[in-house]
């Protein structure tokens, strides 16, 4: 195995921090940027997505994985981020990536949860030629209301009781404090951003191929919002896999997640011809 | 300004680990550098980039500071191959990364010039320096969060083992829901957890006895046996520790109640080497900034005031 280089990368007045996995082999034509989901997701995802990464390389795809600014290794404070730094962070990985591999010219996107939400709306201002979707947040407002609930279940833990609740919460986002979520300081900007997002509100101007992922640790059929979603997309298709939720802390080690990878490749595969 | 660079480190497998430096600007750096060491799954970031955090910290103060992953960690080469978080937490519990310390230790050693090492970590991380620091004269002092004296493991029954400190904390718990009608209508529909409620309403249960005491280590008890005897070697031969713990979090209830009650008198000469101090209103990953800062401070005063 080849070892992937860390590298530090420019975004205007910050410095990302990435790892690049080089091909093993002729290269395949796409390089793929691997999107972080959000906070704490990030570091329980964080051996899935290597292992993904280096499954791509040996098969001749170029991965660039990078940490958005205020987190992971890359420079900047979180509450300094928002949506657009993310994007933005999104498209300068895709430029990295391009200038890292020569002759490189199509790069997809990858992401989980709401590193797929970014994934795909970055398509809206970035030259994406595959988009990949693994379970991704559709509706930001819900999604942020549940990180404001990690900082209410941590009061209960350290009071033992409920001392500024959501509406509270709220509020001092308004003011212009920031609320912390398990340690992220989460800023006004960031809230609002996150908030107004609603992938399956309006067509998506990205006509390219598109993966959308189900990911559940229980046999079912597709879920509306998915089903929904893919209708947003002109070119796209919707699986479900197996897999237990391993962005977030459950008594499975989770190094790789096999079925995921599965249908990823396999859908991959499809689009190479 | 600090110069951080990424790393790679070679173990004694030869397994990449990736990690970074951070180096103080100008050349006041001091002859002591620090190491955080991985908590476990949550890398050389650590969780809400504690480490990040940490790191950024104590550069200003002059020391050179490692982080780094584990291998099968992180960025780092190798596999895990436990299939429970459990058993691999276990693992770390009975040192499986105090050699990827020992590397990370040569390497500072062969491309800093630097002989002498405070290791510092959160919970997982903080015993893996202990261990290593028991192991190699090299480390000076330590500096832990949260540091766990028990093994953990899937067949490890926590509701059995649970301390005096952490019962009484739940006991306090439920009293205060005695008029939550939420409460009542869980316990009434079979979804509280009666194990807990009978351990915890029944006080004394978990009161560990003298048997207790000195059976830990053994069966019917889910104490370390290794960590006494890492703790000894640190301590009876000078070397300074700092432990930090959280008020609400069982790990201290844990080493006071599992550990220290029974060991203390041995220390009674060594007292000045012990620093054990309790942060109020935080949890294990210390979530809230105020939490936070005071850690860094007393941690980076520790580190002054001993290795200046």
């Amino acid at each position: 195995m080849n070892i992937a280089p860390p590298i530090f990368f420019d975004n205007g007045t910050y410095r990302l921090f990435g790892i690049l996995h080089k091909p093993e082999r002729q290269s395949r034509g796409t390089g793929y940027v691997l999107c972080y989901p959000f906070a704490e997701e990030r570091l329980w995802a964080q051996r899935v997505y290597v292992d993904f990464a280096r499954g791509l390389s040996r098969r001749g795809n170029p991965v660039l994985r990078f940490d958005f600014m205020g987190t992971g290794d890359s420079e900047g404070e979180f509450e300094e981020a928002d949506v657009e730094t993310f994007l933005s962070d999104i498209g300068c990985a895709i430029r990295t990536l391009k200038a890292e591999i020569p002759g490189l010219i199509d790069v997809g996107l990858i992401g989980l949860r709401f590193g797929a939400t970014l994934a795909a709306l970055a398509t809206e201002r970035s030259d994406v030629s595959r988009l990949i979707l693994w379970d991704p947040i559709i509706d930001g407002n819900q999604y942020i209301q549940e990180i404001l609930r990690s900082n209410l279940m941590t009061q209960t833990v350290i009071f033992k009781k409920v001392q500024r609740d959501r509406k509270m919460l709220v509020q001092d986002l308004m003011e212009g404090k920031t609320v912390n979520a398990d340690g992220y300081e989460i800023s006004r900007k960031l809230y609002e951003g996150v908030s107004e997002i609603r992938l399956n509100e309006r067509p998506s101007r990205y006509e390219k191929q598109c993966l959308i992922v189900q990911i559940d640790n229980r046999i079912g059929p597709i879920k509306e919002k998915f089903l929904d979603l893919k209708k947003h997309f002109a070119n796209s298709s919707v699986v479900d896999v197996l897999e237990e939720p391993f962005w977030r802390e459950i008594k499975a080690y989770y190094g790789r997640a096999g079925n995921l990878f599965r249908a990823t490749l396999e859908w991959m595969e499809s689009c190479d011809g | 300004m600090a110069e951080i660079a990424p790393v790679i480190i070679k173990n004694r497998n030869g397994l990449s680990l990736y990690g970074m430096l951070h180096t103080p600007a100008g050349s006041h750096r001091k002859k002591t550098a620090i190491l955080l060491l991985s908590p476990g799954i949550k890398s050389r970031i650590a969780p809400h980039r504690l480490y990040v955090k940490m790191a950024a910290r104590y550069v200003m103060e002059g020391y050179v500071v490692l982080r780094f992953d584990y291998h099968g960690l992180g960025d780092s080469e190798g596999e895990v191959k436990e299939r429970f978080v459990a058993d691999f937490y276990r693992t770390i519990q009975q040192g499986r990364y105090v050699d990827d310390v020992l590397a990370a230790m040569d390497y500072m050693e062969a491309k800093q010039g630097i002989r002498r090492f405070v290791l510092g970590g959160l919970c997982g991380g903080a015993l893996t320096g202990l261990f290593a620091g028991g192991s190699d004269m090299r480390v000076v002092g330590l500096f832990g969060l949260g540091i766990p004296v028990i093994l953990d493991g899937r067949e490890v029954d926590a509701v059995n083992h649970m301390t005096e400190g952490q019962a009484e904390k739940l006991r306090k718990s439920y009293l205060g829901k005695l008029l939550d009608i939420r409460a009542w209508k869980r316990f009434f529909t079979l979804k509280s957890d009666f194990r807990v409620i009978w351990r915890v309403l029944k006080p004394g249960v978990s009161k560990p006895t003298l048997e207790s005491i000195e059976n830990n280590g053994v069966e019917g008890s889910n104490f370390n046996p290794l960590f006494p005897s890492a703790f000894q070697k640190m301590i009876l031969s000078s070397r300074k520790l700092l432990l930090i713990f959280s008020d609400m979090d069982r790990l201290y209830w844990e080493y006071d109640e599992k550990f220290w009650r029974s060991h203390k008198d041995k220390y009674e000469e060594k007292m000045e080497y012990i620093d054990v101090r309790v942060l109020k209103n935080a949890n294990h990953i210390l979530s809230f900034p105020e939490s936070q800062n005071e850690m860094l401070n007393w941690t980076a005063d520790w580190l002054k005031g001993n290795y200046p």
